[in-house]
């Protein structure tokens, strides 16, 4: 369970890139295939910069911040996943985010958490992610 | 819409994967203990791990010249392991670009998620 305190705080900022080879590994465990996420004249002719990142991709990137609020937090579970979207993410672009817990609501034996994942492309924010994570007690917790 | 259902089986293989891939290494994933220590059943499938393979069924539309302006899922069930899903993307308003998802456990009938998708061509 997560200490109300940290209620609005913030990570530090991350740079955040995707490669064509971890792009690759993700798209052998979803064994997604289609063109537009490998080749890239396909992805130019439909429309794109480059190749895009797909849709839930950027969920991926939670995996580069270190939240001290999720510190020995065993038992989380996803319950709502909120892209929005300026633009859209491509392979091999630099981008930096932050992760912010918006809300955190508390009962007795459980928590939702809710977080914003915003990622910028030098000053524009390009996407928003929200995530909302269940939280119980247990016994680990 | 070139691919409008898919059904597939999430598997312990899968998972595992998914976590290598993902790196989120939650013990409820991959340990049965941890699971049954919250009361579940079995080991859970990453919740990512089902909105990644969902949203496979909107690439041919994407393929076709429009992007993601918002793509909202919820997750209402866990999936366990070995569960099999079938997940539907259905047209609200063609027009606008608008969808939905539904997801179901095959077995149980179980609605497992259910989501929203707003579509824009590419500028």
């Amino acid at each position: 369970m997560i200490d109300q305190r940290f209620e609005k705080a913030t990570s530090e900022w991350v740079k955040l890139s995707v490669s064509e080879d971890e792009l690759k590994t993700y798209l052998i465990t979803i064994n997604e295939q289609d063109p537009l996420y490998t080749d890239k004249a396909f992805a130019k002719q439909v429309g794109y910069q480059d190749i895009p990142l797909p849709p839930a991709y950027p969920a991926l990137f939670w995996q580069s911040f270190s939240l001290v609020w999720l510190e020995d937090q065993p038992n989380i579970i996803l319950t709502t996943q909120d892209f929005h979207y300026n633009k859209p993410l491509i392979i091999n672009q630099i981008y930096h985010g932050q992760i912010t817990l918006k809300k955190l609501l508390t009962r007795k034996d459980s928590q939702l958490a809710i977080h914003e994942l915003a990622i910028y492309h030098q000053s524009h924010i390009i996407a928003t992610l929200e995530t909302t994570l269940f939280l119980t007690r247990g016994e680990s917790s | 819409m070139n691919r409008t259902h898919f059904s597939m089986q999430i598997t312990e293989a899968l998972i595992n994967h998914y976590a290598q891939t993902s790196g989120d290494y939650n013990p409820i994933h991959l340990d049965k203990q941890a699971a049954l220590s919250l009361g579940l059943p079995e080991k859970i499938a990453h919740g990512m791990l089902t909105l990644a393979l969902s949203a496979r069924l909107l690439t041919p539309i994407l393929a076709k010249g429009l992007c993601v302006e918002r793509f909202k899922i919820k997750m209402l069930q866990p999936v366990y392991v070995n569960d099999t899903i079938e997940v539907t993307i259905q047209a609200v308003d063609e027009t606008n670009h608008s969808y939905r998802l539904i997801g179901f456990k095959q077995t149980s009938l179980k609605k497992v998620l259910q989501g929203k998708i707003k579509l824009n061509h590419l500028s």
